[in-house]
């Protein structure tokens, strides 16, 4: 194996080890969004910062299903990219 | 990625005037250093506004997912940008989310050094890394380090400065940050690969942008 394959392995299991690791801590923080979550960490009140959170703010509430969609939309990506430079290579 | 959603009023006076301060200094010996070089590099300054935009409009959507998360693209930004010009960009992306209310005016300091630790940091990963493995691979691994980095520099300047009408300790505070950081880390998954992909798109279309 060399060694830019090897790096591309390393870096692999380190981004799905990264992913446990926020699923577990989601898990363990509740299920609040990024300002409720900072201001429990904190121990401030449940005040908001304000009162719009993005120009795009859609919420929903079920980590399991972010986790796979994310490892899903992930192997799609990774698949196509693969694929793609494989038939660079090819011709 | 890492940037603290508090209002203003949770960092003491004193210390918001701290952060600010150390930005100031950065700032100037960003600017300094700059001026010593050609500063006819046109193309240069329209990159940088573009990626500014780019990442001030990253930064304002607000993902469906674990809750509602928000990527910035700082490493990206680093990594194109190099870190001096970074530093200027994420300082202009923070004034500009301050304004609209995303980021308290006061935190603009404390905000803008984190992410001046996110782009300094996966510049130079980036740099290391490039040589010996692929562009994905060193985008995705600079994004990381820098990701984590500034996920640790956030935990310290928060720490350190304390929070005005906390009933928590520092301790306390401590460990939920960690905890907080963790959760910081799946996104960092998704801001390092989307940093990889766009970083390989890059160096297809324009290499130059990589090479200097």
């Amino acid at each position: 194996m060399n060694e830019a394959r090897m790096g591309q392995v390393i870096l692999a299991i380190l981004v799905v080890v990264l992913i446990f690791i926020g699923y577990w801590a989601l898990n363990r923080s509740a299920n609040q969004d990024i300002e409720e979550r900072f201001h429990s960490a904190v121990g401030l009140d449940q005040a908001k910062e304000h009162d719009v959170k993005g120009v795009l703010s859609v919420e929903g509430g079920n980590p399991t299903l972010y986790l796979f969609l994310f490892i899903i939309t992930l192997a799609f990506g990774i698949a196509v990219y693969y694929v793609a430079g494989r038939r660079r290579a090819l011709g | 990625m890492a940037h603290i959603h508090l209002p203003d009023g949770a960092f003491t006076i004193e210390w918001v005037a701290v952060w600010w301060a150390i930005l100031l200094l950065v700032l100037i010996t960003v600017l300094f250093r700059m001026r010593r070089k050609d500063t006819s590099n046109l193309s240069g300054i329209a990159i940088t506004a573009m990626i500014t935009a780019v990442s001030f409009a990253t930064f304002q959507i607000s993902l469906p997912l674990l809750g509602g998360v928000h990527l910035n693209l700082t490493p990206l930004v680093g990594i194109l940008l190099g870190p001096g010009l970074g530093i200027l960009s994420v300082f202009i992306v923070n004034v500009f989310s301050s304004a609209i209310g995303h980021g308290g005016w006061g935190l603009v300091g404390a905000n803008s050094l984190i992410n001046s630790v996110e782009v300094s940091l996966s510049y130079l990963t980036f740099r290391l890394l490039n040589g010996r493995f692929g562009t994905f691979s060193s985008g995705v691994g600079a994004a990381l380090v820098g990701l984590l980095a500034g996920s640790i520099a956030m935990i310290v300047v928060i720490v350190v400065s304390g929070i005005q009408g906390s009933a928590l300790t520092r301790s306390e505070i401590f460990s939920n940050l960690i905890l907080l950081a963790g959760v910081n880390l799946f996104v960092a998954a998704i801001e390092g690969t989307v940093t990889g992909f766009a970083l390989a798109y890059v160096k297809r279309l324009r290499p130059d942008l990589l090479s200097n």
